[in-house]
């Protein structure tokens, strides 16, 4: 049920992407280079599957690290060292062997392959978002963390003054300023999983490295590499471009320099 | 320090290019003994050490240079 469901959504999406690379390949066919030309489709793919993974990894691992934030700073106390250990051992290990550990690792186990969960397991894709999102998830953490720890002590002290809980304090007051100090360290961490996500590659994922080694396979021209790392570069600007749209309608205003020059006067 | 700690873990990527680094003897020897969990578990644990002693290391670092009556 779940599968046929899954087969469909898969079915779905990639018709729609090889939809795009049709309408999009057929004008610029003769500008590209003739090893390129033919494969444009899958690049069109590729690209299209890199940037539904990492925007998706991003946003669920944003999730998880504003809820794994808020239990460090208002949680019971013993929900903090697990939290820790979390984040120290996916930063601590590198992201292949987490790739690798869930999609060749878990299949030896015969309860994991009768399990419900084999229907993702196996699939490279839910695999590789899994481990995106949980190790990306990690590094948010840190981030959130960290900013929240080096606000200036007069927020949470004014907070206090005013009788603030501390749970309307951290949710009205710490957190809000944090987002705004770890923005653009949140955005590095975004760049850094997409180049990140061309190792999903290596589990089976036709992402937009692994389309370019096939079709490398096939020409051995190195213009296919070339191509493939100008796209990275275009997803790197949309990536960009959206977390400085972000940045700037995302955010609750702030008093202006207008606003300050006028209780001055 | 974080350049390498991130450099550390990207040794790990020769993997996939066939160097025989850690990674690679593991996923070698993970599918010969038919047991590839344990072997990438026991490799994620030796990066995890090089990064923990590097991390120690750092600390210590730290704690030499800094000044009196500072903390951090």
């Amino acid at each position: 049920m779940i599968e046929s469901w899954l087969n469909t959504a898969h079915f779905w999406f990639k018709g729609w992407h090889f939809a795009v690379g049709d309408a999009l390949c057929g004008p610029i066919q003769g500008t590209l280079p003739a090893s390129i030309a033919p494969h444009c489709p899958r690049f069109v793919d590729g690209f299209f599957t890199t940037l539904e993974l990492v925007l998706l990894a991003l946003v669920l691992a944003f999730l998880i690290a504003r809820q794994l934030t808020a239990w460090l700073e208002l949680g019971p106390h013993w929900c903090k060292a697990p939290i820790r250990a979390y984040v120290y051992v996916f930063q601590g290990t590198p992201l292949l062997i987490q790739l690798w550990l869930v999609y060749y690792g878990l299949a030896q186990f015969e309860t994991v392959r009768d399990s419900g969960l084999w229907v993702f397991l196996s699939s490279g894709w839910w695999v590789g978002l899994l481990v995106l999102t949980l190790n990306s998830a990690a590094y948010q953490t840190n981030i959130l963390q960290g900013a929240v720890a080096n606000l200036p002590s007069g927020q949470s002290e004014g907070a206090d003054s005013l009788g603030l809980t501390r749970r309307l304090k951290y949710r009205k007051i710490l957190f809000p300023q944090a987002m705004r100090a770890a923005w653009p360290a949140l955005g590095n961490e975004g760049i850094l999983l997409l180049k990140a996500s061309a190792l999903v590659s290596t589990i089976t994922v036709y992402d937009l490295m692994g389309h370019a080694r096939t079709v490398f396979s096939r020409s051995y021209d190195l213009w296919v590499y070339g191509g493939a790392a100008v796209l990275y570069i275009v997803l790197t600007a949309l990536i960009t471009a959206l977390l400085w749209a972000i940045r700037r309608h995302g955010f609750a205003p702030l008093p202006t320099d207008e606003w300050f020059s006028a209780i001055r006067r | 320090m974080n350049l390498w700690l991130v450099l550390l873990k990207d040794t790990s990527l020769v993997a996939v290019i066939a160097f025989d680094e850690l990674l690679r003897t593991a996923k070698v020897a993970g599918e010969t003994e038919r047991e590839p969990f344990l072997f990438f578990f026991a490799a994620g644990l030796l990066y995890l050490l090089m990064t923990w002693v590097s991390d120690r290391g750092r600390q210590r670092l730290e704690r030499s240079v800094q000044l009196v009556g500072h903390s951090r």
